[in-house]
């Protein structure tokens, strides 16, 4: 799901949940962000290490929707339709307790493995 | 840049053509490869190259994975996937009705069943568990025996307890308790101008609500019982006397003594086997006079066997030492005479008071139930509620069948298996809690009025019977994953082009399973159809059997503690006078329940012999209409008749060894010196209940202290009562007048078998009908995705006839098997009933007969309903669609 490195897509697993935190610090850094938007954002950010793919991006973004963290506004741009994405209420503040879980998890797992 | 709405479009085409998008995810997915595509042509890659490269980047297997993971985010909707679930559940209910309505109408009363059954069997197993000391409280019972012939009774002495309690520091109280009963009176309590006969009055130690705390309205526990004038009534006497006032400290005339209202009690609840109105204290037993000078003896007595003694033993381990030291001390105690009574005691557990008491001569307060019919009742509702259990997975397993198209159909659009299985799953256990609900409120509708044909005030309370309720909805609730498992395992594997194309057929799945439990069905209808029979012939036999007197036209007046005894000649006399009564006698026992023994020496025996009596006077047998086998009657002519005259009926003769009884020689062991003789045999007659066979009785000429007999002119009821009531009151001012005729006296104690055959009837009805219904849904169904084969064999020249034929040769076959397999089941519980019956039916190879009739004509009428209907199909319209 994410293209970090060609050797290291087995471990597309391990970073899986990860996705759902980025889209979330991005969007809430952000008003509003689409779909390509947010993976050069991410490719820009990490310095070409990961690399979203829409099969991967897409899904989680529609996961979000229904899940009412999200709100989607459609706006037409040079003849195509574009969504754009920004959180609600409930979604900018799943989206700071989700990055300090992360934080915690990775400072545990660093406790584990270093 | 600028786009080219041309290339968008093609962009839009393309991914749709490619199958990679559609929907929502299309407009995004648009976007993003237009913004991949500008990039790339930012660098100057022309349009068709830089799209064609992105496109390649993507493998087919991501494709598919972002298809699964698109659909997934997004129906993957738990409520939009419930809303569609229930509105195919709704769909699917409404086309299919009928089977819809059997299996829930089916399930929903075999719950119903179920419930009341349980709450019953509950209710019978709570008796006297509402105490705090109940589980360390006996009762002392004692059995005497003389002559080989044991007579146990729950009463004893009355100086057991103290003595008891002085001597084994174990015993931490007692109490004891006497029913006014035992004087063969009929209390009156008057308050102003209120009086009224009673019957539930009891004498009790103080110590009685200590042991037994039954809650108090009004009053003080500790001190109700404590001074000699009180009484403690129940509530609802309250009420009787005192209307809505405080009944607390208010007068009450017992007979003719003042009494002090100490104390009101809630009333009792009917899951004790105390059942009582008045409490008096034993100290009042003396003081009230009721019992003559003796009153305060008895007390000290250890030959009036007439107390319940109660001990609390908390140390349970002490309950075997204590009975053992109960026979120590009546074996010093006893007077000499009664050593050859052989009396053995014994500690009763409260708690078993109810359901294991099986008494010679039960004198309980309230009737004892019975563990034997508990345990047929509650098997009665256990296979009501597999019948119905069977009913409602049969049909889903059927129905579920039916819906191979729809699988295919949800398949071809995506659906995926998991989906299918818990959208089945779902189904079905909605629809068994659906049943669940309809029973529930049914049950509570129902409650009251099976609460009176029991005789037992049921309620169903979510706090109280919560372990019950939880447990029948996991049962309900397993119900429904049974039935939807079929569908979810093997429904729902099916591969959409087989059965789009045709090549699955519906209708076959399971249908040897479905088979076996149609079979179980069949075989306990069955059961319950030749059960209900059983009972049924068994309470008219009892009804009808002649009893060897005539209990139709009798009245039986209570005259004990009246003036009439007094005067008793000249009453009768008055009575007989009038046209409408036929004779007058007198009688110690109220005919047709248990009696009580004496001890006598029989001419020709060793030993003493306990044999049970009556105390009658003259016209005894010509009133009851009992037949004499020899000699005569009690005869006003012959003075020492009513002194030394004895008679006796067949089976003393037998039990005596008399060839030629007329004079034989019978004496009271108490009262020596009256050579006593036997001056008449009467035919055997069914002087107790019929559980009972018939015992040697002996009829002595003793005082007219107890009941008087009337018999009354056949049709002249109404004359003989007025007669009757004139006649009482010229002789007897205070006491008002109280009869019973004889007849319905006697039916009352047959009410708990008459109770059961109702009950036996109502569920067997009802399990049938529900197992007959099931039959007709499956039936229903199985013609259905016959009609092909049907069709095809009318076109091949098969008649009607040979179409019926075919159809229901299984169903035969089925109720054969069934019968079978219940004729041994069926024998075996029906005769462990029947063995509760001294006198009872002999088996009769018609019983089974006619089960087997029943359930066959019942089966072959369902399914002749609808193979008619299939067998007389045009078989042009059935086929012309393959």
């Amino acid at each position: 799901m994410l293209r970090i490195r060609e050797h290291m897509s087995s471990k597309k697993e391990l970073i899986k949940g990860t996705l759902r935190v980025i889209i979330l610090k991005l969007l809430a850094e952000n008003t509003r962000m689409y779909g390509y938007e947010i993976t050069q954002r991410v490719k820009e950010l990490t310095n070409n290490e990961i690399e979203l793919t829409f099969g991967a991006l897409y899904p989680t973004l529609y996961k979000l929707e229904s899940q009412q963290l999200l709100v989607a506004k459609t706006i037409v741009i040079d003849g195509r339709a574009r969504k754009y994405y920004s959180l609600n209420k409930k979604g900018i503040k799943t989206a700071s307790e989700e990055v300090s879980d992360y934080f915690a998890f990775t400072r545990a797992m660093h406790l584990v493995l270093k | 840049m600028k786009w080219n709405k041309k290339d968008i479009d093609y962009i839009r085409y393309d991914l749709k053509r490619r199958g990679l998008a559609q929907g929502q995810l299309l407009d995004d997915l648009t976007d993003h490869v237009c913004c991949e595509v500008e990039a790339k042509m930012e660098k100057g890659t022309p349009f068709k190259k830089a799209y064609e490269k992105i496109i390649a980047d993507v493998s087919g297997h991501q494709i598919e994975e972002l298809q699964k993971d698109t659909f997934q985010s997004i129906n993957h909707n738990t409520s939009i996937m419930l809303r569609n679930t229930l509105k195919i559940m709704w769909r699917q209910a409404m086309k299919y009705r009928l089977h819809t309505g059997i299996s829930l109408v089916g399930l929903a009363t075999g719950l119903a069943c179920f419930i009341i059954i349980a709450l019953f069997v509950k209710h019978e197993l709570s008796y006297d568990k509402q105490f705090s000391k109940s589980e360390s409280i006996h009762r002392v019972t004692m059995s005497s025996s003389v002559g080989g012939m044991t007579n146990t009774i729950p009463t004893s002495y009355a100086p057991i307890g103290p003595e008891l309690q002085a001597r084994y520091g174990e015993v931490a109280a007692y109490t004891r308790i006497i029913n006014y009963k035992y004087t063969r009176q009929q209390p009156t309590f008057t308050y102003k101008d209120k009086t009224f006969y009673e019957n539930g009055v009891i004498f009790a130690d103080s110590t009685f609500f200590e042991l037994f705390d039954f809650p108090f309205v009004e009053g003080d526990v500790q001190t109700a019982l404590r001074q000699p004038n009180a009484v403690v009534v129940t509530e609802e006497m309250a009420t009787k006397y005192f209307g809505d006032k405080n009944a607390l400290g208010k007068n009450l005339t017992f007979n003719n003594t003042e009494m002090l209202v100490t104390g009101v009690l809630q009333n009792l609840p009917s899951n004790t086997h105390l059942q009582f109105d008045f409490v008096i204290p034993m100290t009042g037993l003396s003081y009230s006079g009721i019992f003559g000078s003796a009153g305060a003896r008895m007390l000290e007595s250890y030959q009036a066997d007439w107390f319940w003694d109660y001990l609390h033993i908390p140390d349970g381990d002490a309950v075997a030492k204590i009975e053992q030291g109960i026979n120590t001390l009546v074996a010093e105690q006893s007077p000499e005479a009664f050593k050859e009574y052989n009396q053995q005691f014994y500690l009763q557990a409260l708690e078993d008071v109810h359901l294991h008491s099986n008494f010679d001569y039960n004198t309980d307060l309230t009737q004892n139930g019975n563990s034997k019919n508990l345990f047929i009742l509650g098997s009665i509702g256990f296979l009501v509620l597999l019948i119905s259990a069977i009913n409602f997975i049969n049909i889903s397993i059927a129905a579920a069948t039916r819906r191979y198209k729809e699988v295919g159909i949800s398949k071809v659009l995506g659906a995926m298996r998991t989906q299918l299985r818990f959208q089945y799953l779902f189904e079905s256990v909605t629809m068994s809690m659906v049943a669940l609900v309809v029973a529930l409120a049914v049950t509570v509708l129902m409650l009251p009025t099976f609460s009176g044909m029991l005789g037992r005030e049921l309620t169903l309370s979510l706090q109280q019977d919560y372990l019950l309720l939880m447990g029948i909805v996991l049962f309900t609730a397993l119900i429904g994953v049974l039935s939807g498992l079929y569908p979810a395992l093997f429904v729902s594997a099916f591969e959409p082009q087989r059965v789009l194309k045709g090549i699955w057929k519906p209708g076959s799945g399971g249908a040897n399973f479905r088979k076996v439990l149609i079979g179980a069905q069949i075989t306990i209808s069955m059961f319950l159809i030749i059960g209900a029979i059983v009972v049924s012939e068994q309470l008219s036999f009892i009804n009808n059997r002649s009893l060897g007197y005539d209990k139709e036209h009798v009245i039986m007046l209570p005259i004990r503690g009246t003036q009439i005894p007094r005067k008793f000649v000249s009453f009768k006399n008055a009575l007989l006078n009038e046209t409408a009564i036929q004779g007058v006698s007198s009688v110690s026992e109220p005919i047709g329940r248990e009696v009580q023994f004496m001890s006598f020496k029989i001419e020709g025996q060793t030993n003493d012999q306990f044999v049970k009596i009556l105390n009658v006077t003259h016209d005894f047998t010509k009133t009851m209409h009992l037949e004499l086998k020899e000699g005569r009657d009690f005869s006003l002519d012959i003075g020492s008749d009513s002194v030394s005259g004895f008679l006796i009926n067949e089976s003393a003769a037998r039990a005596f060894g008399w060839e030629e009884p007329l004079g034989k020689g019978i004496q009271h062991s108490w009262r020596t010196g009256v050579d006593g003789r036997v001056i008449g045999v009467v035919k055997d007659f069914n002087f107790e209940p019929l559980q009972k066979q018939i015992d040697p009785i002996i009829m002595w000429f003793g005082g007219p202290h107890w009941y008087a007999a009337v018999r009354v002119a056949p049709g002249k009821n109404k004359e003989a009562l007025a007669a009757l009531e004139k006649t009482w009151a010229t002789f007897e001012q205070e006491k008002p007048f109280a009869f019973q005729f004889l007849d319905t006296s006697i039916q009352h104690i047959y009410e708990s078998e008459e109770r059961m055959s109702q009950l036996f009837f109502i569920f067997a009805t009802l399990s049938i009908v529900t197992a007959m219904l099931g039959l007709y849904g499956l039936i229903t169904f199985i013609l259905e995705q016959r009609l092909v084969e049907i069709g095809v064999r009318k076109v091949m020249g098969a008649s009607v006839s040979n179409i019926i034929g075919l159809i229901t040769k299984d169903y035969v076959m089925l109720v054969i098997i069934a019968f079978v397999a219940t004729l041994p089941i069926t024998y075996f519980i029906m005769n462990q009933w029947l063995q509760g019956f001294a006198f009872h039916i002999t088996w009769s190879t018609w019983y089974f007969v006619a089960g087997f009739g029943i359930a066959l004509l019942v089966v072959l009428a369902t399914v002749f309903s609808k193979a008619i209907n299939a067998a007389s199909i045009n078989p042009a319209q059935v086929l012309k669609g393959e």
